[in-house]
């Protein structure tokens, strides 16, 4: 490097995003799958999606949220590889290891994507455009690839990280906010998708810097309520502190299905194996809710939801199961085909609990019941979702038949 | 038998001998009281295999003989007939006749012969104790009992008798009662666990006598007052060794009337609904003891009881049901709360002396 550079004396935050993800773990696992293009998502026969096309796939014109069965049209010799879910969070928790080896400030936003605050503070302390090339390096020594933005903002950060997809820097010092926004188009920036970019196109307004440009007084009218925000993030002004993120307001699962399902048989274990996600994220988050909601959508799409409030928050599926399998009877009768089956806690508050004089006590076994629900976690996590179980009891499901 | 006893005689030996009614259906024949008459006594008995208890009557012995008849049936009738002779006859076989001035009932009884034997105990130590004190050191201690089986040992009241002290301790494993008392008369030295129900009982039936005696066998204890006998089981293990579970110091103690504490307790419980904790929190410069209890969708309530503070302040919260139970038994117009941290458990006692003590385990907050 011979370019020369001022101090970095403003606030650093990296962008760092996963370069087609969930595809480029499974050329990892399948060294005979490199370089070809491999599909992560629901098969092309059903009604599944595209989770995530390799780069070789996407110049076929192939990309996530794509029908699968469209995508098998356009990309005729792509492999397809069912999502493997814990194997990708086992490669993510890794990357994020790598993250927070740099800095404890790190704020995860999914599976493949956190920012990192990289302000430096001491003059020891290096650039961020460093810090970035150095993650580079030990992401790729992994066997994938991430791209990365470097700037003053998460806004910038995030724009700046999808400049150069994939395996790019792009780093934008303090001062060249404005140089580089400025052309973009406005769909750069998070938050504006397609509806959103046309309204803004009748009105003219086609790049960051037209939309920068803009006076609140038009950015209401244009935007409704978040045009102010959308104004300032255009133009670089973005003083969210990395780490701050909505706080969680409910978790939840859901599944649709390949075909309608409409026996008690199909609906126990599958609204049971959702309970079971939602719980284990739960305790991932620390997190115990009081309202349970069942949600499901019918052959014809109507969606109906039930919920309960349990008499104090869970984490635990022991609790959740039964709750979940009380509310779908409220919202559908064995026989009707739902093609949707969904599950959700919130109402969040850390559970009250009633200490005890002796162990075992009933609160101890509580305790045992959330470390057998951990190591199961744990197991699934090594070994896959299906690995491990509780088992039922056959004719329970044979009677509904 | 044929056999004839005053109405109120013959009621209160059938409600004696009722608590040990058993509810089993497997075994009809215990559903029965067993009567026997000879000289000019009705013996009653009735047992659930758990507890037997005999008890007698004085009455006009026509024919002697024995019989058992369906006993809350029997309880039943004789509640409802008029101050008088009941006449009971059953030379009839397989039913007894009921007369008493013009009613006349006749049930079916049930085989003699397939009664269980009354329990022959042959105790090995035995006390005698006054019943008033019995009964009230029962009727405090067993608010703690366990009513969960799955630890069989905390069903039970573990009763102490050293020479001149009488002793008993309950626990659920939440709170901790212990009660002591001094008894002068008593020099015998007992030790044992027994079911939690059994101690109940014994206390509202030996209500009447000026004293029971208790006498301690190897599985077995026998409480003997007046013409009753109550045998129960004893409970096998080991008690949990509630000395070391009683806190050695505290930070803080608030001394409060009982009755005021007591009152607001019950107002601000009712937002704790959900099994919601009640949080006490003491200002020792404000001389307060703040009560309040919040219900995530119903509500919220909060109260301010004035107390004598000494130490620091403190925030802790206990079940409220809990609270108020050691409140209710607890002795004396004012007591004294004691806490060391909000995860450790805090003691109610009375504000002078030490012969009762009542420890519960907080609830911890999320």
């Amino acid at each position: 490097m011979t370019e020369t550079r001022d101090t970095w004396n403003a606030r650093g935050v990296v962008h760092v995003d996963m370069d087609a993800f969930f595809a480029a773990v499974e050329q990892l696992d399948h060294p005979d799958w490199r370089g070809l293009p491999v599909i992560v998502g629901g098969s092309a026969k059903g009604r599944g999606v595209v989770a995530t096309a390799s780069y070789e796939a996407r110049r076929y014109g192939v990309h996530s949220a794509m029908p699968s069965a469209q995508a098998a049209r356009r990309c005729p010799d792509a492999i397809w590889a069912p999502a493997r879910f814990a194997r990708y969070r086992e490669l993510s928790d890794r990357v994020m290891e790598i993250l927070r080896s740099f800095t404890p400030r790190v704020q995860q936003v999914s599976i493949d994507e956190a920012y990192l605050d990289v302000t430096p503070v001491r003059s020891e302390d290096p650039d961020p455009a460093d810090v970035a090339r150095a993650i580079q390096g030990h992401v790729d020594a992994l066997g994938l690839s991430c791209s990365l933005g470097v700037a003053t903002s998460k806004t910038v950060a995030k724009i700046a990280s999808d400049h150069e997809k994939p395996h790019g820097i792009t780093v934008v010092r303090p001062g060249d906010e404005a140089s580089f926004l400025t052309p973009m188009p406005v769909t750069a920036l998070s938050g504006i998708g397609q509806s959103t970019a046309s309204r803004l196109r009748a009105a003219g307004i086609k790049t960051l810097g037209q939309l920068a440009a803009l006076d609140e007084h038009t950015a209401l009218d244009l935007l409704g309520s978040w045009g102010p925000d959308v104004v300032r993030k255009a133009a670089g002004i973005d003083d969210r502190p990395v780490g701050e993120g909505r706080s969680v307001k409910s978790v939840s699962h859901e599944h649709t299905f390949a075909t309608d399902i409409r026996q008690w048989a199909e609906v126990e274990p599958a609204l049971r194996d959702l309970a079971i996600k939602v719980a284990s994220r739960l305790r991932r988050a620390e997190l115990a809710g009081r309202t349970v909601t069942v949600k499901v959508r019918y052959g014809d799409f109507t969606t109906r939801s039930a919920s309960e409030t349990l008499p104090s928050p869970t984490d635990l599926e022991a609790e959740l199961v039964p709750a979940a399998l009380d509310l779908v009877r409220r919202v559908w009768t064995p026989g009707a085909g739902l093609r949707l089956l969904g599950f959700g806690v919130s109402g969040f508050s850390a559970p009250a609990e009633q200490l005890d004089l002796f162990a075992p006590t009933p609160a101890e076994e509580r305790q045992r019941s959330r470390a057998l629900a951990e190591s199961i976690d744990r197991v699934r996590e090594r070994f896959g979702e299906d690995a491990i179980g509780f088992g039922h009891l056959e004719h329970e499901s044979e009677e509904q038949e | 038998m044929k056999v004839s006893i005053a109405r109120g005689a013959l009621l209160e030996a059938l409600s004696t001998v009722s608590r040990g009614l058993s509810s089993r259906t497997t075994l009809p024949i215990l559903s029965g009281v067993h009567l026997s008459a000879s000289g000019d006594t009705v013996v009653f008995q009735a047992t659930d295999l758990e507890v037997s208890i005999k008890t007698s009557a004085v009455g006009k012995i026509d024919t002697p003989g024995q019989t058992v008849v369906p006993g809350k049936l029997l309880t039943d009738i004789i509640r409802s007939l008029p101050e008088a002779a009941v006449t009971i006859d059953t030379t009839e076989a397989g039913s007894a006749a009921i007369t008493c001035g013009q009613s006349s009932f006749k049930i079916k009884t049930l085989a003699a012969e397939d009664y269980p034997k009354f329990p022959d105990v042959d105790p090995a130590d035995s006390v005698t104790l006054p019943t008033d004190v019995f009964t009230v050191v029962v009727h405090q201690v067993s608010r703690a009992v366990s009513r969960d089986e799955t630890r069989p040992i905390l069903t039970g009241i573990l009763m102490v008798v050293e020479p001149g002290n009488l002793k008993m301790i309950a626990t659920d494993s939440y709170r901790l009662c212990v009660k002591e008392v001094a008894i002068a008369e008593v020099s015998a030295e007992i030790e044992l666990v027994v079911p939690g129900k059994a101690m109940e009982d014994v206390a509202k039936l030996a209500g009447n006598a000026d004293s029971l005696t208790i006498g301690v066998a190897e599985n077995q204890v026998v409480f003997s007052f007046q013409e009753t006998t109550f045998i129960s089981r004893r409970i096998e293990g080991s008690f949990p060794n509630y000395r070391q579970l009683l806190p050695k110091e505290h930070t803080t103690r608030a001394v409060v009337d009982r009755g005021e504490f007591l009152d607001a307790i019950k107002r601000v419980s009712l937002m704790a609904v959900h099994n919601a904790p009640l949080r006490l929190s003491v200002s020792v410069e404000e001389h307060t003891l703040n009560l309040s209890a919040t219900t995530q969708d119903v509500g919220e309530a909060a109260e301010d009881v004035p107390v004598t503070p000494e130490g620091e302040d403190v925030e802790i919260a206990f079940n409220h049901g809990y609270l108020l139970d050691g409140v209710s038994i607890a002795e004396g117009d004012t007591i004294a709360i004691e806490v060391t941290s909000p995860l450790k458990p805090g003691v109610l006692k009375p504000a002078e002396g030490d012969g009762f003590t009542y420890l519960l385990m907080p609830v911890r907050l999320g």
